[in-house]
């Protein structure tokens, strides 16, 4: 006799529709967002992609995008500053939108690192803070990295990887 | 809750309204800063289309169906709201850093700017700007619902 073959267990809390960003309800599935980190980047000083990586299940982005959204961010970070209503801005520090968080982090030598993750994710300012240490660990001290290419530093990547998993984690994601 | 501009652009980049309180550095807008301003809107609502983390279900390409109207940007002196209504119109505030979400406040500000433009007979088509008597009434309709907010805050 052949076992029956049932539908899997769903815990309870799913069929009655939670928060859509923990458990999205069926028909929601198309908007879900991933919880969490969703992805790290890093952008010289000229506004050229150096670094992108993806940490969650989200749509990829095809290369040649990823350098015309670096870019396009650099000019729109500038801008920002050029446009302060009051003196003294140094560019944006967050963009919250409806179903994600940007936070970006200016270094003094005009490099920029920023990650974007699902809205209210704590943390990501201490995530930045560490890739950028990290980055002048395992980037700027290695003497085979051209400056201002494109990061190919393996204990970069692994690092930034275990950062990012720490903030998930801390969070309960 | 200190607020610094607030400004309004249809679809074509033409600034319907320019209110500033004081305190603010560039209180006028000349037709440069205006271009960089709705300019670097543009190209932003474009990134944010682009950088969404799940699959843009509207087809069209622009992102609109992902933005829900509302999004801000922070700066470390400045943080700016922007309400977009599906027509084009582009309502802009800047206040200080430390506020929250004004999605209601925007709101609010939308349904004063349409009080004053679409529920007016005597008002001109979306394209044309809003008269004296009608910025000097939106003015303060404005500067009413800034301070309502501002005194909910407190």
């Amino acid at each position: 006799v052949r076992p029956r073959v049932t539908a899997p267990d769903f815990p309870a809390g799913r069929l009655r529709g939670s928060s859509t960003r923990v458990c999205p309800r069926w028909h929601d599935m198309s908007t879900a967002v991933p919880p969490g980190v969703h992805s790290i980047w890093v952008i010289n000083k000229s506004g050229g992609l150096v670094y992108q990586k993806s940490y969650a299940d989200v749509p990829a982005i095809d290369t040649n995008e990823t350098l015309r959204l670096a870019s396009i961010w650099h000019s729109l970070h500038a801008i920002s500053a050029q446009l302060s209503p009051v003196e003294g801005c140094l560019g944006i520090e967050l963009l919250e939108t409806q179903n994600f968080d940007l936070r970006c982090v200016q270094t003094v030598t005009g490099t920029k690192f920023f990650v974007t993750a699902s809205p209210k994710t704590p943390g990501l300012a201490n995530l930045l803070h560490a890739v950028y240490d990290l980055y002048c660990d395992y980037v700027m001290k290695n003497p085979f990295y051209e400056l201002e290419m494109p990061i190919r530093c393996e204990l970069f990547e692994q690092n930034v990887q275990y950062a990012v998993r720490a903030t998930n984690n801390a969070f309960g994601y | 809750m200190k607020a610094y501009t607030f400004r309004v652009f249809n679809k074509t980049g033409v600034c319907l309204f320019n209110h500033a309180w004081p305190g603010t550095a560039h209180t006028s807008l000349d037709d440069d800063t205006r271009k960089m301003l709705f300019g670097s809107l543009f190209s932003l609502k474009q990134f944010i289309g682009k950088m969404t983390p799940f699959l843009d279900q509207s087809g069209d390409g622009t992102g609109a169906a992902t933005l829900g109207g509302y999004y801000s940007f922070r700066t470390n002196n400045y943080k700016t709201h922007v309400h977009s209504t599906p027509t084009g119109l582009l309502f802009l505030l800047t206040t200080e850093p430390g506020v929250g979400n004004l999605q209601d406040v925007m709101r609010k500000l939308q349904l004063s700017f349409v009080d004053v433009t679409a529920k007016n007979p005597a008002a001109g088509g979306p394209d044309e700007l809003p008269s004296e008597v009608s910025c000097a009434a939106l003015t303060k309709s404005v500067a009413a619902a800034i301070e309502a907010a501002s005194a909910e805050t407190r």
